[in-house]
């Protein structure tokens, strides 16, 4: 493999080239247009609409059952369980906005953001608030980012977040 | 008007634990025109896979069980083939937080787009590992991708998170 002297003179480190080029197994000036991408991601999304709608369901059914094992959970094990349930909203807010749930992925990033900060000592009064909204979201099926009622939504548990951490 | 490229020949290898986001992945990938998409749920899988037969890129998740995307780039960077070791790596992320993201470029990958990633995204960056292909830099403490003249510790700009283009794009 190549190496430069260049950097081993300068005392930087070595430098290699990667053996293989994705450009020769390309063709410039060829292929789709980036209109034409979207279009074939709109109807693939279209296409697997219903099937995130399910999908949804079945996070939400995990989601409440990590949070309930949570609740049961000894203090030794809790921290096991909350990096459960953290796993499985982060999964769902990763989904969400693909599919136009704004609202799903910016309250499960609210979520992921506390439990992140709870370390090992779960709020389940808060971890339960946000469960309730991401809850309610997918029941309502709300699209965007919910508007008035979304920014409402957020709000109230942000205030809820900081009145739980003030004790 | 930006370039075009037929990037049917490519073989692009997608790690992820979700099934559902492999899926997603999976049709962006097809939608840009790429014929062989191979997913694996798993880190260890995704490593035979690669020896098996080297992809021309890797798209990853990071937050996996029981092994981790750092895991997975590790294996792959230390690999002692060096067409495995260079590798181009591109991880799809579920944090946006700025330590994080730069822990997961530090570990030698070409780049990280923070879920919600937009389609559009995705393809602009693979068209930058077509067009700009990176030499490899090693040190004590670093190899992957050069970031910018000086070397892995020079200011490089970071991956964004790309929520700003959400609003006109389709996310993941």
């Amino acid at each position: 493999m190549p190496v430069s002297s260049r950097d081993q003179r300068q005392n930087r480190g070595q430098i290699t080239l990667p053996p293989r080029s994705l450009a020769r197994k390309v063709r410039k000036g060829a292929g789709l247009d980036m209109a034409e991408i979207l279009a074939r991601v709109r109807q693939g999304i279209d296409e697997m609409r219903g099937d995130f709608e399910a999908e949804v369901s079945a996070a939400l059914k995990d989601i409440e059952r990590a949070l309930g094992t949570l609740s049961q959970a000894s203090e030794l094990d809790q921290a096991q369980h909350l990096k459960q349930l953290y796993v499985r909203v982060h999964d769902l807010r990763g989904q969400a906005a693909t599919f136009d749930y704004q609202l799903l992925t910016d309250i499960g990033s609210l979520l992921c953001a506390e439990m992140e900060k709870m370390g090992g000592r779960p709020d389940l009064v808060l971890l339960e608030a946000h469960v309730q909204g991401l809850k309610a979201v997918a029941v309502g099926r709300v699209t965007g980012d919910g508007g008035a009622v979304g920014r409402e939504l957020k709000e109230s548990l942000a205030a809820l977040a900081v009145k739980r951490a003030a004790g | 008007m930006a370039r075009t490229y037929d990037l049917s020949s490519l073989r692009i290898l997608i790690v992820d634990d979700s099934e559902y986001m492999r899926r997603i992945v999976s049709m962006f990938l097809r939608s840009m025109g790429v014929r062989q998409v191979v997913a694996m749920g798993g880190v260890d899988e995704a490593v035979q896979e690669v020896c098996r037969r080297p992809p021309d890129l890797v798209v990853t998740d990071w937050l996996m069980r029981p092994k981790d995307g750092l895991t997975l780039v590790n294996c792959l960077r230390g690999d002692e083939d060096p067409e495995i070791s260079h590798l181009p790596i591109i991880v799809l992320p579920g944090f946006t937080d700025i330590d994080r993201i730069c822990s997961a470029r530090d570990a030698g990958v070409h780049d990280v787009l923070a879920k919600p990633v937009s389609a559009a995204t995705l393809y602009q960056r693979i068209v930058a590992i077509i067009e700009q292909p990176r030499p490899f830099l090693r040190t004590d403490s670093y190899f992957g991708p050069e970031r910018a003249l000086g070397g892995a510790a020079a200011a490089a700009p970071l991956p964004v998170a790309d929520d700003d283009a959400a609003e006109e794009l389709l996310d993941i």
